[in-house]
């Protein structure tokens, strides 16, 4: 693999986990603006 | 080609795709699912879907009473919060005509006696002038200086009692807090479980909307500094409620309630005020109402019968 494609391939998955990141990170603002107290209490991670 | 760089370049991009699904994964587990409104069926239950409570619909789970006196006339407008609905509902069953009670496609009519606009929008509507009752928690200060600012001063008649209670995630080991405690959590001072008697996490101080009924009570009780812990999401939620609003979710669901110095927030520890938070809940009205069916209301919710819904609602009465 030549050293461009390589940094092409690198870029390319950069941007795309960094734009799922920043996505997730939108919707879960938004769910948990319209969600309820008790369901976040509820399915709490123990 | 070196194949000791092509290794290396590989294992750089799995790498990389290794960091960005992992992340994902953690946001999604920790976070976003949490926020999806898919909850126990018992929280689905406890929901207020008001087309359940219609007062005279066949099937309904308001508590019936029959009463004989119904009000004619100027029938005043009935509005309040979602956790009253139950209350409020039974309470039109008794004592107003069927006619007054109009609800099409999901929602009441602009001239049905009975509306359901939650708490913020029933104090609105009673200083607006769309409703007459609300059947609410103390209103907060932004709400009665909205009142004032428009000349409309509030008048309170506690109907009821409930407790305030403290609610955390049934798998937290935390059983109780004292007064004391709250106080230092609300004020930032104490800011992870293990202060407190429970695991090395740190506490979510959550909190709900303002001019929601629950939140003013948590206002009027530790006041508006309250601060969030900034770690706090990633630790465990301490929540808050009324008790008739979330006693059946304790019984099945994934939540429970704290006991506050020492004492469990039970229906018979609020009647016999052991519980140290005990607020009232009331009818709000305008002061000076001239409509002679809005103290005819009050006189009702305010006899042995009306007492008699509140308490086989779920609420504690006077």
């Amino acid at each position: 693999m030549s050293d461009k494609l390589f940094k092409w391939i690198l870029s390319i998955i950069a941007i795309v986990g960094v734009v799922s990141i920043v996505t997730l990170l939108i919707v879960t603002i938004v769910l948990y603006r319209q969600t309820s107290m008790i369901t976040f209490i509820e399915k709490e991670l123990w | 080609m070196d194949k000791k760089k092509l290794v290396k370049q590989i294992l750089a991009i799995f790498g990389v795709v290794s960091f960005m699904v992992i992340t994902n994964v953690f946001i999604f587990a920790v976070f976003t699912n949490r926020c999806i409104n898919d909850t126990s069926s018992q929280m689905q239950a406890k929901s207020v879907e008001v087309d359940q409570y219609l007062p005279f619909a066949q099937e309904t789970k308001i508590v019936k009473r029959d009463y004989s006196d119904k009000l004619e006339g100027d029938l005043p407008v009935i509005d309040g919060a979602a956790a009253l609905v139950p209350v409020f509902n039974s309470l039109v069953y008794s004592i107003y005509p069927e006619s007054s009670v109009k609800y099409e496609n999901g929602d009441f009519t602009s001239d049905s006696a009975l509306q359901y606009h939650n708490t913020r929008g029933a104090f609105k509507g009673i200083v607006d002038g769309d409703c007459d009752i609300a059947f609410c928690a103390k209103p907060s200060d932004e709400q009665v200086r909205y009142g004032l600012d428009k000349g409309v001063e509030l008048e309170l008649t506690p109907i009821g009692r409930e407790a305030f209670v403290f609610i955390v995630n049934k798998n937290n080991p935390v059983d109780g807090l004292t007064m004391e405690q709250l106080k230092q959590i609300y004020s930032g001072k104490v800011t992870n479980w293990k202060d407190v008697g429970g695991a090395n996490r740190p506490i979510n101080v959550v909190q709900r909307n303002q001019g929601s009924g629950s939140q003013t009570t948590l206002e009027k009780l530790f006041g508006k500094d309250i601060k969030p812990n900034f770690f706090g999401p990633l630790g465990s939620s301490l929540g808050f409620s009324f008790r008739f609003y979330v006693e059946e979710l304790t019984k099945h669901g994934h939540i429970k309630m704290l006991k506050l110095n020492d004492v469990y927030p039970s229906r018979e520890n609020v009647q016999n005020e052991s519980y140290p938070i005990v607020s009232n809940f009331y009818a709000v009205t305008r002061k000076g109402e001239t409509n002679p069916n809005v103290q005819k209301v009050l006189d009702f919710v305010l006899s042995s019968l009306g007492q008699e819904i509140i308490n086989e609602t779920g609420y504690v009465s006077l």
